[in-house]
């Protein structure tokens, strides 16, 4: 190859050096590579302008300006266009790696996730050292692929989560569903069935079962001045009250009607337990009921009475036959 | 209040079993007769209640606060009181004057008044229409009562003084 030097010693003809320097200006920019178009723009018009200034008859020492001003033009986009592409690769194996950090945080705590991930992040930082941009590319697409696998096999390792998740929600609802059928919908109290069926129960050892039943007052009343809704309330209020006087082992059931009926344990005599409930019962209490555009105080009470547990039959009838004695007492 | 005596089933032999259940029998025996004379204290008080009513010139009727009838206790339109419970009451006014009735209750129930007066017009079971004058009082706060309660005569004699008896 000949040299711009010696092409000038050889004293060659002044027109064939600057057809030459004019050649290689045009190589110059044309081999540029267009990383960022404006640069490269740019670039290519300071080249141009530079090609077009070398006019016939210009002098040795012109010539040579222009040449230096070519050849550091090109090294000045060279630089430019190497930090540009150090940015880019930044900026890319920052995106992979946050995307490698989403991948990781969606796998959770999934072992086999992690190490795989781990290993494609491995690979990142190892592109990290990569220069050449073809290989940078290729060995970013092999981590993509990786990527790829990856999510398709926690895809499909979620949808069996989801398929098993879903039926253990269908088997909860369907024990839901059961339970909720058992308990009456107004208190949340397990029915007449539970109680006739509890009754049967064994009882512990030195305590007796009594059978407390009560009534509560005026819930006829309530329905018809303020709606089931409001008598229901009320019921729900009566129940929680004595689920939080009785002992935590004490069980509550709701009969019929305005009627509930607590099967207790108690080692004393049926005195001793009436005089407790008595207690109980001579609480006075008051439920704050929201109408549309006011409050009302409903007084709540009930009337109630107390056996001891010998047989279920005939525990059913003084159960009846108390509840029937409360009925006629209602009035609206 | 505990409604019934019920005896403990604890098995007892002999002469003080005996004794027991005469004292319980006595006792049962007292309780009886007190409750004997309570219903025959309020069969009597419901009579005289009844009585005074009937001759009464005013009526009285009970509603909930959404102004449904809740009991007629004395009324004096002809109506049947039993077919009326559940009725609202506005219903049986003439159209024009049902605007009245809503609007008492709307100031009763946001407590602007405990008591109003309100006139208005409410057609008898024989087509005539009669003038009443009434008191509507909020008593949902007295918890033996818990309703509005509704006093009312009777003015149609003096709303047009011109009608004849039997118009009247």
């Amino acid at each position: 190859m000949v040299s711009i030097k010696e092409y000038l010693n050889r004293g060659d003809s002044q027109a064939a050096l600057l057809d030459f320097l004019s050649y290689l200006i045009e190589k110059m920019g044309s081999s540029a590579v267009a990383v960022d178009q404006l640069e490269y723009a740019a670039f290519v018009a300071d080249i141009d302008r530079i090609r077009e200034s070398l006019t016939p008859g210009l002098g040795y020492d012109a010539a040579m300006v222009l040449a230096g001003a070519a050849t550091q033009a090109l090294e000045t986009y060279n630089g430019s266009v190497t930090r540009l592409v150090h940015k880019q690769g930044r900026e890319m194996q920052s995106i992979i790696k946050m995307m490698a950090e989403t991948v990781v945080y969606v796998g959770g705590e999934n072992t086999r996730s992690v190490r795989r991930l781990q290993e494609i992040g491995d690979e990142f930082e190892r592109a990290g050292a990569i220069t050449d941009l073809q290989a940078l590319k290729g060995h970013l697409s092999e981590c993509l692929r990786g990527f790829r696998e990856e999510a398709l096999r926690q895809k499909e390792q979620a949808d069996i989560l989801i398929a098993g998740l879903r039926k253990q929600i269908e088997s909860a609802s369907a024990l839901a569903a059961e339970t909720q059928e058992a308990l009456d919908p107004a208190t949340g109290l397990p029915g007449k069935e539970a109680c006739l069926k509890t009754m049967q129960d064994p009882v512990a050892i030195g305590k007796r079962r009594y059978v407390v039943t009560m009534s509560v007052n005026r819930i006829q009343s309530i329905n018809a001045r303020f709606g089931h809704r409001a008598g229901d309330r009320i019921l729900r209020f009566y129940g929680n009250f004595i689920t939080h006087q009785l002992n935590p082992a004490d069980k509550i059931f709701r009969w019929t009607g305005p009627a509930m009926v607590a099967l207790i344990e108690r080692s004393e005599t049926l005195d001793r337990v009436r005089d407790q409930i008595r207690r109980i019962m001579e609480m006075r209490l008051d439920e704050n009921l929201e109408l549309e555009e006011r409050a009302v105080l409903i007084p709540v009470s009930a009337a109630w009475s107390v056996f001891q547990l010998i047989a279920v039959t005939t525990a059913e009838r003084q159960i009846q036959a108390f509840i029937a004695s409360q009925g006629n007492r209602e009035f609206v | 209040m505990e409604a019934s005596l019920i005896t403990n089933p604890v098995s007892i032999s002999g002469d003080e079993a005996i004794e027991k259940l005469t004292a319980q029998v006595s006792a049962l025996e007292e309780a009886n007769a007190n409750l004997q004379l309570l219903d025959e204290v309020m069969r009597r008080n419901n009579a005289m209640f009844e009585a005074i009513l009937t001759n009464s010139w005013q009526g009285i009727t009970l509603t909930s606060p959404d102004r449904r009838i809740l009991k007629v206790v004395h009324g004096l339109t002809g109506h049947n009181a039993p077919e009326l419970q559940g009725v609202l009451i506005e219903s049986l006014a003439v159209p024009e004057d049902r605007e009245i009735i809503l609007d008492a209750y709307r100031k009763l129930l946001r407590r602007v008044c405990a008591k109003i007066a309100i006139e208005l017009r409410v057609p008898r079971v024989d087509g005539t229409i009669a003038w009443f004058s009434a008191t509507v009082t909020d008593m949902l706060d007295n918890p033996n009562v818990q309703c509005i309660v509704w006093n009312y005569t009777d003015i149609t004699r003096e709303k047009d003084p011109g009608l004849s008896p039997v118009s009247y």
